[in-house]
């Protein structure tokens, strides 16, 4: 049985001007210590994807359909006090912005003590001890100081690996990092990345990475989606997708990479902008942006297509196969 | 050591506001009128009028009468009232206690009742309740303190006759020598009911809403969704992660406030009788007891001040970022 087995999940919000679906018909699975990318544009519902998992969607947000199961159990039919024993606890998440994600008036061992405590039976000195064993594990220095430490003490990257340190103090099974290194330095997200991955294997954890970096999924995970307007456009194991991208999005965020350039020339861009909730075009959202675009593509939505366990959502699936790479 | 530099700061900053209000306060006498001719009966002539005046030292010029009273303040002698024929300073220490109990009462009931109210507001921002007290705070702040303490002496005084109308009652307990509060006896507290829930009528809204739009902004932030995210209980996430965070600028206002609150006893005491500061700063008005107005602005501006200076100081326990700030 798999880990995580999301089925046909819709998340949409109730404004005034109507119902905006943000999230529609998103179908995948995770086993257990696997690794899987989530890869779009800001606004794509990658992240919107993630929050829906562990029920955490802002308000008004709401799951219309679907099913999440992970470890044999829905959670998104899940009261709250039975979601409150799986978040933190079984589903850690990690954020984006560390400098955001800590608590500013509480000390760094209050957030990870009572991390420890809302799951699990123990002393505040077993906690302790856990919290110390888990920053020793991030490569904290002075891991028992840093307890007394405020998060403003310290780094983006000390920050970063201290949330990772909280994600993991429960042993998790699976843990969501929503662009764990977009807001870090260059530098670092590269060490905070391999530490992140060396602890999942290390654990046996599984991960689900939402990024727009593919270069960062290629290294990391073993699968990829790839979102677009709420939807999934493409996905497949990483390396199917990444060496033989079938739908024209995909192939656009490839060829925008800056390895894929030589130098001098002009970095490639997407020509437009990923369409708003409540602008949709007519038939596949990509349509206004797309190079291949055709007739059909103006007037109705293509499903996603089975190409041997790598799914694209084009009509023009199986003749980009043939073409071959764009670049 | 980032203390004591904090301290000699706000020190210094101190004495310079106390200095401009002691200027302000002091120049303001030539404008209240003539104490002269509360002082003295009408059968005083003009000329002996005027050789008290030349004894009193009211024609010397301004700046010889200010350094004057300059040189006594800072030595603590505010001057004498002319009315009590006493140290001005000595009048205020009398009625001090009975307005701090007033101020104390009117914080007891802001903080008890802002804090749980602000708090629900913030958290089911639409339930019925919150609705309600939502257009209940508009009515208040909008009402002037002196209807509010008329209606209550109305309603609980003289319709229903549950509560004294008027002073701070016979039974209170000294705590300190020339000190006495009514906080410890039955009849003290029954007489402090009404003038404190007056005086806090102004405030109290205006906690109510602070704290429930401070809470609200904080419940968004990242780091109130990543304890949700931690599993946390939700008593733990809204009143010790989300209510640390609000206590922050609630604090400073709130500071702030309850030194204005000292100058919104003018007009409760004046209603209830209340033998306090405000009630003796309007009687000395009447009786244009110059130096009692002065060493009322005098004093009142020390408080102001020193509120402020503590709130500051409480505030850099509470902010770990500004304690750091303080050590670079």
């Amino acid at each position: 049985m798999a880990l995580l087995e999301v089925k046909n999940l819709h998340v949409e919000f109730p404004t005034r001007r109507g119902v905006l679906k943000a999230l529609r018909d998103v179908n995948f699975t995770l086993e257990k210590g696997e690794r899987l990318g989530i890869v779009g544009e800001s606004g794509a519902g990658k992240s919107l994807a993630a929050f829906a998992i562990i029920n955490l969607l802002s308000k008004p947000g709401r799951i219309s359909e679907g099913e999440i199961i992970f470890e044999g159990q829905d959670l998104s039919k899940m009261d709250d006090t039975q979601l409150r024993s799986v978040r933190g606890n079984r589903i850690s998440m990690i954020f984006q912005d560390p400098m955001m994600t800590l608590n500013p008036v509480l000390t760094i061992g209050t957030q990870m003590i009572e991390t420890l405590q809302a799951h699990r039976n123990i002393s505040k000195e077993e906690a302790r001890l856990i919290a110390i064993d888990r920053l020793n594990e991030v490569r904290i220095p002075s891991a028992e100081e840093r307890l007394e430490s405020y998060p403003h003490e310290l780094s983006g990257g000390m920050r970063q690996r201290v949330v990772i340190a909280i994600a993991l103090l429960t042993e998790p099974a699976m843990i969501i990092a929503d662009e764990p290194t977009t807001a870090l330095d260059v530098t670092i997200q590269a060490e905070i990345m391999s530490l992140m991955l060396d602890l999942c294997k290390m654990h046996n954890v599984g991960l689900i990475l939402i990024t727009h970096d593919l270069a960062v999924v290629s290294q990391v995970t073993q699968k990829i989606m790839v979102m677009y307007a709420g939807r999934v456009a493409e996905q497949g194991p990483t390396r199917d997708v990444i060496q033989n991208p079938r739908h024209p999005y995909t192939r656009g965020l490839m060829s925008a990479l800056p390895q894929q350039n030589q130098a001098g020339k002009r970095l490639y861009q997407i020509p437009g902008s990923m369409p708003t909730l409540d602008a949709m075009p007519e038939g596949c959202p990509f349509n206004p942006r797309c190079e291949y675009v055709g007739e059909r593509c103006y007037t109705t939505v293509p499903e996603l297509e089975d190409l041997g366990g790598h799914m694209a959502r084009c009509f023009k699936a199986r003749e980009l196969k043939e073409s071959g790479s764009l670049s | 050591m980032a203390y004591v530099a904090f301290f000699i700061k706000r020190f210094f900053q101190a004495i310079v506001v106390m200095f401009v209000i002691s200027l302000i306060g002091f120049s303001i006498q030539d404008n209240l009128g003539d104490p002269l001719r509360e002082m003295v009966g009408v059968s005083v002539s003009e000329a002996e009028r005027e050789a008290l005046r030349d004894e009193m030292g009211l024609n010397d010029p301004f700046l010889v009468q200010y350094g004057r009273f300059l040189s006594k303040a800072v030595q603590g002698d505010l001057g004498d009232s002319y009315f009590f024929k006493r140290p001005a300073l000595d009048v205020i220490m009398d009625k001090f206690p009975a307005t701090l109990d007033l101020v104390i009462g009117a914080t007891i009931i802001i903080l008890g009742v802002s804090i749980p109210l602000g708090c629900y507001c913030a958290i089911r921002p639409k339930s019925v309740l919150s609705k309600a007290v939502m257009a209940i705070s508009i009515v208040g702040i909008s009402v002037p303190v002196f209807l509010t303490a008329i209606f209550c002496i109305y309603i609980f005084a003289v319709t229903l006759g549950w509560l004294p109308s008027f002073g701070r009652g016979e039974d209170l307990v000294e705590i300190l020598p020339g000190w006495k509060t009514g906080f410890f006896t039955l009849d003290g507290l029954r007489h402090l009911i009404m003038p404190s829930f007056a005086l806090s009528s102004i405030m109290l809204p205006l906690f109510i809403r602070l704290i429930r739009s401070e809470m609200m902004e904080v419940l968004e932030q990242d780091y109130i969704k990543f304890a949700w995210a931690k599993g946390l209980h939700p008593r733990r996430v809204w009143f010790l992660h989300a209510f640390k965070n609000t206590l922050l600028p609630v604090v400073t206002v709130g500071g702030v406030q309850i030194g204005i609150m000292l100058a919104y006893t003018i007009l409760t005491e004046t209603v209830f009788q209340w033998p306090g500061l405000g009630f003796m700063f309007i009687e000395a008005v009447n009786r244009v007891d110059t130096p009692l107005i002065i060493a009322y602005i005098i004093v009142v501006g020390l408080i102001f001040v020193a509120t402020n200076t503590i709130v500051d100081l409480l505030y850099t326990f509470i902010n770990p970022t500004v304690r750091i700030m303080g050590k670079g």
